[in-house]
């Protein structure tokens, strides 16, 4: 469900292409970041743009995989959500844990 | 006397049928909001509302099947979850039920949030959240990776759980005020 745009030095740059992020598809894209991190070594910097439903589960899976992102030196930068999901977000302050920009352009740095 | 207009939905505790379910109970409540009503923001809040009790049937009710009510009246909108599965009860708040009236039990803490259900008369509580003071970027390994009740909690003017004990029947009811 995540696939590699682009990359460079420190970074990739990914795509997911759910409409619906929830409790069906969590684990398994918890599964994916991870296997990102451990082969890579890099940031991932994630467009969920398509994403228009998302529930807790699938929050919850994001968040414990930032914890193994953090816990390997690298990070989850997330880019394009669409205004519900960016709102979800800011309601329960997940936009203080992650880094959140309009789009990849918009990344500091990359 | 006031408009009540009333839908009723059967939700079939799959997760793949739950935006199909959900698209549906948004269709009928944004067709039926009053004018005054701020549309865009009402949507939003159901929509986080209703995957949330939509999510919590497919995880938790042990049962094939849930209700959804959607009562539209005076002011606000009222969504209902009932089912006669697996009883709601972290914290083993059923001792407290009926005894300990205006106890606040916490639920869950993380840098962000604390969330409590506080004990009401009957079978009944009621969920508050408060968000704690943080200045900087929280701890990761520190937050909770639960967010269904908080979800609700902060999306509704009230989120309310009640248990029935004679028919077996779990209620889960948010309010959403127009204004």
């Amino acid at each position: 469900m995540i696939s590699i745009y682009k990359e460079d030095t420190d970074n990739l740059f990914a795509e997911l292409s759910l409409k619906e992020a929830n409790m069906a598809n969590a684990d398994l894209f918890k599964a994916e970041l991870i296997v990102l991190f451990d082969k890579y070594h890099k940031n991932v910097i994630l467009n969920i743009g398509k994403v228009e439903y998302i529930d807790s589960s699938f929050l919850g899976a994001l968040v414990s995989a930032l914890k193994y992102g953090i816990s390997v030196k690298n990070d989850i930068i997330l880019v394009s959500l669409q205004k519900d999901i960016a709102d979800l977000f800011a309601l329960i302050r997940l936009d203080k844990v992650f880094k959140i920009y309009g789009s990849f352009d918009d990344v500091p740095n990359h | 006397m006031p408009n009540l207009i009333t839908g009723k939905f059967i939700f079939s505790n799959k997760a793949d049928a739950l935006v199909t379910s959900l698209k549906q109970i948004l269709d009928f409540a944004s067709a039926n909001l009053p004018l005054y009503a701020n549309a865009a923001i009402i949507n939003f809040k159901l929509k986080a509302i209703i995957t949330e009790l939509l999510s919590n049937a497919v995880k938790h009710a042990g049962n094939p099947e849930t209700a959804i009510y959607i009562l539209i009246e005076d002011g606000h909108i009222n969504i209902e979850k009932t089912d006669s599965g697996n009883q709601f009860n972290p914290k083993k708040l059923d001792l407290l039920c009926g005894k300990s009236v205006g106890t606040k039990v916490q639920l869950s803490k993380d840098p962000l949030h604390c969330v409590y259900a506080i004990i009401e008369p009957g079978m009944f509580v009621r969920f508050v959240c408060e968000e704690n003071e943080e200045n900087q970027i929280p701890d990761i390994n520190d937050l909770t990776e639960h967010f269904g009740i908080l979800i609700i909690t902060k999306s509704a003017d009230e989120f309310t759980y009640q248990y029935d004990q004679s028919s077996g029947l779990n209620t889960f009811r948010a309010s959403v005020k127009f204004s």
